[in-house]
């Protein structure tokens, strides 16, 4: 009591500020929990995270293997055409799915690929 | 042989599906990050990591960033000006950060933010370096490395007389010797954009504050106060962190 009576009178407060900084952080932390949100991001939990759980959207941003697991995972249908084209025509699709992260857009390409000539 | 038929099958009639209809051009985005910037490639965990924004227009938010209230304190709205001499930034600024002083190694983009929110999806192209960490004292080595790591140089002995000279100087502007304290040379401060979950989030804010105390020049710093909210909401890409880049909390 008296320390944080000095600390106060003192015109810090490290005690208390202490005490508050500690409450902010917990409730941060328990935010952080609340919000949960893992987020439309690369490493496949998109689906209960509530960011990208559309069929219709790959998430975003992917590298190339990320993106090849993420059909892989998420969207079978499109990877079981996917699978069937050669190594430049995965990176052809892979380019399309840069500029439009859709599904229609990927499978469009992918169709394009497996059409002859 | 009957899957592989109908495997033929599916495939034949989806080729001339796209022949008929499928006329496309590839390259086209609809929605694109400003008028002349379709996307913007930048490095996360050493790996290249394209910002570009989701192209379904009908897409809405359903994480915990579509949340429009907290109790407050402690999540309160926070002011536009976070502290004086502290520039206030939006996307477009941050692409163009992202762009120049982030590619050059100039600037780096920091997320505030304690590391339970920062594993959960980052800005990509940003490190993690905790408000708590700023805050902390000149002697503490997790606040000396972060200091380090945005430019500052920590100072040695310095005389009586060196530092009255300074101060002096400074009041004048002349030689950069604002932008020394007793302890710390920020003389080669780099660009910081910080930032965390939004305008209802303190972390950069206090982080800002930390920084700044400890000398770190003002006009070296930019705030964006949209912050995740706001990059999600214009559907930006986000990214989930290697766990290992995550700075401990102090």
């Amino acid at each position: 009591m008296l320390t944080l009576l000095l600390a106060v009178f003192a015109g810090g407060c490290p005690v208390t500020c202490a005490a508050a900084s500690d409450d902010y952080l917990k409730a941060l932390e328990n935010e952080a929990n609340d919000t949960g949100a893992r987020t439309d991001a690369a490493q496949g939990d998109a689906h209960k995270a509530g960011g990208v759980q559309d069929r219709q959207l790959i998430n975003p941003g992917l590298d190339f293997d990320a993106f090849e697991t993420e059909l892989k995972t998420r969207h079978a249908g499109t990877w079981f055409l996917y699978n069937r084209l050669s190594e430049p025509q995965r990176k052809a699709v892979f380019g399309v799915y840069q500029n439009d992260n859709t599904t229609s857009a990927v499978r469009d390409e992918i169709v394009r690929q497996l059409s002859p000539g | 042989m009957m899957n592989r038929l109908l495997t033929g099958i599916s495939v034949m009639a989806l080729a001339l599906a796209a022949n008929l209809l499928v006329q496309t051009d590839a390259a086209a985005v609809d929605v694109m990050l400003t008028d002349y910037l379709a996307y913007l490639d930048v490095v996360q965990d050493g790996k290249p990591v394209r910002i570009q924004r989701i192209q379904d227009q009908d897409n809405v938010l359903n994480d915990g960033f579509a949340k429009t209230s907290r109790k407050c304190p402690p999540f309160c709205i926070q002011p536009m000006q976070v502290a004086p001499g502290v520039t206030t930034v939006g996307e477009a600024e941050i692409f163009r950060f992202m762009d120049r002083e982030l590619k050059s190694g100039d600037g780096l983009l920091i997320d505030a933010r304690t590391p339970s929110w920062h594993e959960k999806g980052t800005i990509p192209g940003s490190i993690n370096i905790p408000f708590t960490v700023f805050n902390g004292d000149d002697d503490d080595p997790a606040t000396v490395a972060a200091l380090e790591k945005v430019g500052g140089v920590q100072r040695g002995e310095v005389s009586w007389l060196t530092r009255k000279l300074e101060k002096v100087f400074a009041a004048l502007g002349w030689f950069g010797a604002d932008r020394k304290t007793d302890t710390w040379d920020f003389t080669h401060a780099k660009q910081l954009v910080l930032w965390c979950n939004g305008p209802w989030c303190g972390q950069s804010p206090r982080a800002i504050h930390g920084l700044l105390s400890h000398g770190f020049p003002a006009e070296n710093i930019s705030y964006y106060r949209g912050g995740m909210q706001m990059w999600k909401i214009l559907g930006l890409t986000v990214v989930e962190p290697k766990p290992e880049k995550a700075v401990a909390l102090k």
